[in-house]
C-alpha cells in the first residue's frame, strides 16, 4: 500500500548537540541530518533502500531515553533533543567498529576497495586503531560467484545492502543472508550469478571490500584514476567514468568529492544498469575503425588519408542536385551531431532528406513516434521529487530488456515516490508488475482499443459509473488527478505505434491537464534527434517545418532550407532502395546493423552509387560503403545528449581519439567545409551555443550543464531547458496527421488464429548492440529464447526449454520459456538475438512455431563455457 | 480479458505431484504461500532425510518465492540437513546442564564406538551424530534425541542398547524414502 509521504515543508526544531536545527517533520532522522550537512556514520542505511538497522553505527543519544538508539530508524519529531558527539556515542561507535572488524581479515593491501572503503574511513575516524582480538578469525571458502562480481565473504559486515537492493530495486530475491549467528554470510542460491540487469550496483553499494567488480579487479587504485562526469552514448543517465592514462577502467554512478578524493557515491539514488556499467567498456574492443577507408578502383575497401577521402565524399555530394542526397543519422548521435547533420543536409546540400528514426520498421511507425515526441512534456525528471499520484505505463514493460536504464528510472520513479502504478501491456514484466496496483494484459493489436475505450468513458466524466465493462479497476486508476502516462513506442519496431499514439493523445486529452505525457523509446538520443533538427519534419527547436517556421529555420541555419516534405528514415530507405538517391550518408547507424528489415537496407545500399558511412566499429554496412570515416567512442568526444525525459546530459571527453579517427562533429564540419560551408568550430561548445540559441536559451553553455557536481542526496547535473516543447495543444497535433488513424485501421490483423503474433524487441545485450561490443559482456550474452503464454504453450504442447523454430521470422532455433503474464496468441523474443528477418514493415509479424531439434551438445557446451 | 492473474505451473514439479494432497492441505492453512515453506521442508526431510538443492528449487516453486529465500530458512535452522544423513540421527545435547552431567564423555564414547565425529555419518549409512542445543529436559540430563524420540538419563549401557535396537531395525528410521519405509 502507498505510504503517506511526509510533507517536507513543515519544519520542526530538533536540538542536535545543543544547537537548534530546523528539520522536516516526519523525515528519516539520519537522512535529515545528512541533508543539512551533519554527518552521522552509517553502513547499512541507504536512502534508496529500506531501513535495516543492523550496523548500529548511526546511534544517537536521545534526551529522555535510557539507551542510545539508531537514528536511521527514527523520524524527526518536534522538540527532539539528540546528541551525536557525547562520550557515550563515541564509545558505542568504537565498540561497534571493533565488533565489525572482529572477523575482518585486515587485508587492505590486496583489497580492491582500498582507498574508497567505508571500513577504512570509519576506522580512522571512529575506531580503536588497534586490534585486541587474539583468536583465530572466521574464514569462508571463496566460491565461484557472478561472472562480473567478485565476492570475498571474510570482509563482509552484514549490512545487507546488496540483499535489499536485489529485493527492492531488482525485485528478485536472488541474494540472501544464509546461516545464522556468527557464521552468517551473504550469497546467492548455489553461488549462481546475481541475475538481474542492475546487479552491478551491489558493487557500489557494498561499503566494504566484499563485493567488487571483476573487470576492474586489480586494475588500479581509486586515487590513481581521473573522474569524468559524463553520459553514455548507448543509454540514458549520468555516470562517472574512471580513466587512467587515457584508458577507461570503470563506469559508476556519479561519484562525489569527499575528503579530498572522489569516491563512488554509496548513498546514490541513481543506479545504473549493467549495460552502462560493463557495456561502456566496449572502448576496450580492439576491432575498431581507426583509418578512413575508401573503395579503390578494384572495388576493394582500402585505407586512405583524410584529405582524399573527404574530397571524394564532397565531390559526390557536390554532384548531387537538390534532393539527390540522403542523410540518416543514428539514434546514438549527440545533439551537436544531429544539428550539424541537419544543417549539412538542408542548408549545404539543399536536400530535405534527413532523419534519425531508422530503428522503426515502417514509415507510419516512425511518423507516429515523431508525433508522440512532439506531444511529450519535456520539463520533468523522473527521479525528481515532484510527485504525481499515478503512473500509467502502456506497452513499455519490455524496456527492461531493450533499455534497462529507462526502465529502471520509470520503476524507481514510481517506487521512491510511492506512486500508484498501472500497466497496460502485452507482456507484464514481474519487475514492474509486482509494484503495480492494476495490470491489464492485452494482445498488442488491442492495446490501442483499450485506451480508446478508457478515453471514451473518461470523456463522459470521471464518475465510476462510466467505467467500461470489466475495466472498473483500470478506470478508477486513471481518474487520479495528477499522473504520468508513459507510452512505449518501439516494441515490435513500432508496429503498433500508429494506432497507439493517437489513442494515447486522445486519452491524455480526456485525462485533463494534471497528467503528463512521456513517450519512451530505447533510441538513445531520440529526444535529441527531435529537438536538434535531425527529424525530417522538424527544425532545431522541435517545431514542425511549415511555411511560417521555415523562415525561422533559415535564420537558424543562416541559409534557406528546401521546402519539400521528407519521409522518415524507413521511408528514406524505401526511396533509396528504389534508386532515388545518388549519395546516402549513414552516420553511426548501429540500429540499422541489427535491423530486422535487413533486406531493405541491403537494397538501399546496393541501389545508391555512393554510400558514406561514419562509424566506430566495422559492420556489414561499413563493408559495403564506398567511403568510411572512423568516428570516436564513449569518452572520446564532447557534446550533449538528451534523455528521454527531456534531461539534457553533458557528454565529456576524457580520452584522446586514437589512431586516425576523429570526433564525429569534426568529420561533419570538415565535409561541410569542402562543400563551401564556412562553419568551423574549435570545440563542440560552439555548436552547442548555436543549438542553445535556436532553443531560445543562449545563457546555457555546454559546460553549464554539468558544472554542478551531484550532491549527496539529490544528484544534480540535470537541467531541463526545453521551454519550447511544453505540452502543446493536442487538437493541433492529432489533426496534424489525419492519415495516422487510417493507417492504424489498415494495419489491423485479419483473424489468423493459427499463427502467433510476434512481439519483438531489440535486446540491449544482443549481438551488434553498441554496449554488447564490450568483452565484459560475453558472460551475459542472452540466449535465443522465445516466451509463450501458458495457454498457448498448452495448446501447442510445448514446455520450458523445448526448442522451436519461428517459421516466417527466424532461422535460428530458440528455447521456449512459458510466461504466465504474456497475452494469449503472442510470442515474445529479441529480434537481434533470434536473428529476426522481416520482409516488410506492415503491422505486426505473425509466425508459426515449429518444434526443432536442439543444437548439437558441443555447441551448447561451448556457449555455456563462454558464459562462465 | 480479465485482470491479471498470476498462476504458477506446478505440473512439472515432482515434489508437488508426489505430495499433492499434503501440500495443498499445508498451503491452505496459511494466508500466503510462502508461510507454508517450513512444513513443506519437513515433508521433504521426512521423505529424504535431507534437503537437496533440487528440492529447495521445487519448494521455492510451490511457495512462490526464490530458491535463495528457501536456502535462507534451510541454512538458518539446525534441524534441516543440507547433506544426506544416516537412518538414525543421534542428536546429543551440548548445552550446560547436560555438560555438567558429563555429556561430553558420552559423546566421546559414541564417537569412538561409531568411528565418526560431529555431523558425520557412518559408512553403512546407519548413524549420524549431531550437536544439539538444549532439548528442554535438563532434569533428566544427559539427554539425546534419537530421530524424534527423546532418550533421557543416558549411560554407556543405555547407549549400547539403543544402538543395538537401531541396528536390529526395531526403531523407526529418520526418513521414509521415496517408496515408503525401507527395511
Amino acid at each position: 500500500m502507498t505510504m503517506k509521504i511526509p510533507d517536507p515543508s513543515v519544519l520542526v526544531t530538533v536540538t542536535v548537540n545543543g544547537r537548534g536545527l530546523m528539520l522536516p517533520k516526519g523525515k528519516n532522522l539520519l537522512q535529515a541530518l545528512l541533508d543539512v550537512g551533519h554527518y552521522v556514520p552509517h553502513y547499512c542505511y541507504q536512502p534508496a533502500l529500506s531501513v535495516a538497522g543492523n550496523c548500529r553505527l548511526c546511534l544517537v543519544e536521545i534526551e529522555g531515553r535510557p539507551k542510545p538508539e539508531i537514528s536511521c530508524n527514527m523520524v524527526v519529531t518536534d522538540g527532539l533533543k539528540i546528541r551525536t558527539d557525547s562520550e557515550l556515542i563515541d564509545d558505542c561507535r568504537k565498540g561497534m567498529m571493533e565488533f565489525l572488524l572482529m572477523n575482518h581479515p585486515l587485508d587492505c593491501p590486496i583489497c580492491d576497495r582500498g582507498g574508497e572503503c567505508m571500513l577504512q574511513r570509519y576506522s580512522m575516524e571512529y575506531g580503536w586503531g588497534t586490534a585486541r582480538t587474539v583468536d583465530a578469525r572466521r574464514r569462508f571458502v571463496k566460491p565461484q560467484f557472478d561472472p562480473l562480481i567478485d565476492i570475498e565473504r571474510n570482509r563482509c559486515i552484514m549490512c545487507t545492502r546488496c540483499v535489499r537492493f536485489c529485493d527492492e530495486v531488482g525485485n528478485d530475491h536472488v541474494m540472501g543472508v544464509f546461516g545464522h549467528g556468527s557464521r552468517n554470510y551473504i550469497g546467492t542460491f548455489g553461488n549462481g550469478p546475481v541475475s538481474n540487469p542492475f546487479s552491478g550496483n551491489v558493487i557500489d553499494l557494498c561499503p566494504v571490500g566484499c563485493l567488487t567488480s571483476k573487470p576492474f579487479r586489480f586494475e588500479a587504485r581509486p586515487w590513481e584514476l581521473r573522474q569524468t562526469l559524463t553520459t553514455p552514448r548507448h543509454a540514458n543517465g549520468i555516470v562517472t567514468a574512471w580513466t587512467r592514462g587515457g584508458r577507461l577502467l570503470r563506469v559508476t554512478p556519479p561519484a562525489r568529492r569527499r575528503h579530498g578524493l572522489y569516491t563512488i557515491d554509496e548513498d546514490t539514488t541513481r543506479f545504473i544498469s549493467n549495460e552502462v556499467r560493463f557495456g561502456s567498456l566496449y572502448t576496450d574492443n580492439e576491432d575498431r575503425l581507426l583509418e578512413p577507408l575508401a573503395r579503390g578502383k578494384d572495388g576493394k575497401l582500402v585505407k586512405s588519408e583524410w584529405e582524399p577521402a573527404l574530397d571524394r565524399a564532397a565531390e559526390a555530394l557536390k554532384a548531387c542536385k537538390p534532393g539527390e542526397a540522403c542523410f540518416i543519422a543514428g539514434e546514438r548521435s549527440t545533439n551537436e551531431e544531429f544539428y550539424l547533420l541537419g544543417r549539412l543536409a538542408r542548408a549545404v546540400c539543399h536536400t530535405p532528406y534527413i532523419d534519425w528514426r531508422g530503428r522503426f520498421v515502417s514509415e507510419s511507425a516512425a511518423q507516429a513516434a515523431g508525433v508522440a515526441l512532439s506531444a511529450s512534456d519535456g520539463d520533468f525528471d523522473l527521479l525528481d521529487k515532484k510527485a504525481y499520484q499515478a503512473m500509467l505505463i502502456v506497452a513499455a514493460g519490455d524496456l527492461y530488456e531493450s533499455a534497462p536504464d529507462i526502465s529502471l528510472r520509470l520503476r524507481e520513479g514510481a517506487r521512491l515516490k510511492r506512486t500508484r502504478l498501472g500497466l497496460i501491456d502485452s507482456r507484464v514484466n514481474p519487475w514492474l508488475g509486482d509494484l503495480a496496483e492494476t495490470a491489464w494484459l492485452e494482445q498488442p493489436e488491442k492495446i490501442a482499443a483499450t485506451l480508446i475505450a478508457l478515453a471514451e468513458a473518461l470523456e463522459k466524466g470521471k464518475d465510476p459509473a462510466n467505467a467500461p465493462q470489466g475495466m472498473e479497476k483500470l478506470f478508477k486508476f486513471v481518474t487520479a488527478e495528477h499522473g504520468l502516462l508513459v507510452l512505449g513506442l518501439d516494441s515490435a519496431g513500432g508496429a503498433i505505434a500508429p494506432e497507439l499514439v493517437p489513442a494515447a493523445l486522445r486519452i491524455l486529452r480526456a485525462l485533463g491537464v494534471g497528467w503528463h505525457f512521456l513517450p519512451v523509446t530505447a533510441a538513445r538520443n531520440a529526444k535529441g534527434g527531435f529537438v536538434a533538427g535531425a527529424q525530417s519534419d522538424r527544425v532545431p527547436t522541435g517545431r514542425m517545418i511549415d511555411p511560417e517556421l521555415r523562415v525561422k529555420a533559415d535564420e537558424i541555419y543562416g541559409s534557406a532550407i528546401p521546402a519539400d516534405p521528407s519521409p522518415a528514415a524507413p521511408g528514406l530507405l524505401e526511396m533509396a532502395a528504389q534508386g532515388k538517391f545518388k549519395v546516402l550518408v549513414l552516420h553511426r547507424c548501429d540500429e540499422l546493423v541489427h535491423h530486422p528489415r535487413r533486406e531493405l537496407i541491403e537494397k538501399a545500399i546496393a541501389a545508391t552509387p555512393m554510400v558514406i558511412a561514419i562509424d566506430v566499429f566495422p559492420s556489414w554496412i561499413t563493408e559495403r560503403a564506398a567511403i568510411v570515416f572512423p568516428g570516436s567512442m564513449f569518452m572520446e568526444c564532447d557534446g550533449s545528449m538528451t534523455d528521454i525525459d527531456g534531461t539534457l546530459q553533458r557528454m565529456s571527453k576524457g580520452c584522446r581519439v586514437p589512431g586516425n579517427a576523429q570526433e564525429e562533429w569534426r568529420i561533419i564540419e570538415l565535409l561541410g567545409l569542402k562543400l563551401g560551408d564556412t562553419r568551423r568550430s574549435k570545440r563542440a561548445h560552439e555548436i552547442f551555443a548555436d543549438l542553445a540559441r535556436a532553443w531560445g536559451r543562449p545563457d546555457v553553455t555546454l559546460d553549464s550543464i554539468t558544472l554542478k557536481q551531484p550532491g549527496p542526496e539529490a544528484p544534480q547535473g540535470t537541467h531541463n531547458y526545453f521551454g519550447v516543447i511544453k505540452r502543446p495543444d493536442f487538437k493541433l497535433h492529432s489533426s496534424e496527421r489525419p492519415e495516422l488513424a487510417i493507417a492504424a485501421n489498415s494495419n489491423a490483423t485479419s483473424g489468423r488464429s493459427d499463427l502467433l503474433t510476434l512481439w519483438w524487441i531489440q535486446h540491449s545485450q544482443g549481438p551488434d548492440h553498441l554496449g554488447s561490443r564490450s568483452s565484459q559482456f560475453d558472460a551475459l550474452r542472452p540466449r535465443p529464447r522465445v516466451e509463450l503464454s501458458t495457454a498457448d504453450a498448452a495448446r501447442l504442447g510445448l514446455k520450458n526449454n523445448d526448442w522451436v523454430l519461428l517459421e516466417g521470422g527466424s532461422e535460428q532455433p530458440s528455447q521456449v520459456l512459458v510466461n504466465p503474464t504474456l497475452a494469449e496468441g503472442v510470442v515474445y523474443g529479441a529480434a537481434n538475438v533470434l536473428g529476426l528477418r522481416l520482409a516488410d514493415g506492415a503491422g505486426l509479424p505473425h509466425v508459426n512455431l515449429m518444434p526443432a531439434d536442439a543444437p548439437a551438445a558441443e555447441i551448447l557446451e561451448q556457449e555455456a563455457t563462454a558464459r562462465r | 480479458m480479465p485482470e491479471l492473474n498470476t498462476t504458477s505451473a506446478l505440473a512439472t514439479n515432482d515434489l508437488y505431484m508426489r505430495h499433492r494432497a499434503d501440500i495443498d492441505a499445508i498451503v491452505a492453512r496459511y494466508p500466503i504461500r510462502q508461510s507454508a515453506l517450513m512444513p513443506i521442508l519437513w515433508l521433504i526431510q521426512e521423505e529424504d532425510g535431507w534437503i537437496s538443492d533440487e528440492m529447495m528449487k521445487q519448494a521455492a516453486e510451490i511457495c512462490e518465492c526464490t530458491p535463495a529465500e528457501v536456502l535462507e530458512s534451510v541454512s538458518f535452522y539446525q534441524m534441516y540437513h543440507r547433506e544426506p544423513v544416516g537412518k538414525y540421527v543421534l542428536g546429543i545435547c551440548a548445552t550446560l546442564p547436560c555438560a555438567l552431567k558429563a555429556a561430553d564423555g558420552l559423546y566421546a564414547y559414541l564417537s569412538e564406538k561409531l568411528g565418526i565425529t560431529w555431523a558425520e555419518t557412518t559408512q553403512d549409512g546407519l548413524f549420524t551424530i549431531q550437536r544439539r542445543e538444549c532439548l528442554g529436559a535438563c532434569s533428566e540430563a544427559p539427554v539425546m534425541l534419537v530421530n524424534q524420540e527423546l532418550e533421557t538419563k543416558l549411560t554407556r549401557e543405555k547407549i549400547d542398547r539403543i544402538l543395538e535396537e537401531c541396528r536390529q531395525g526395531k526403531r523407526k528410521p529418520y526418513f521414509t524414502g521415496r517408496n515408503g519405509y525401507r527395511a
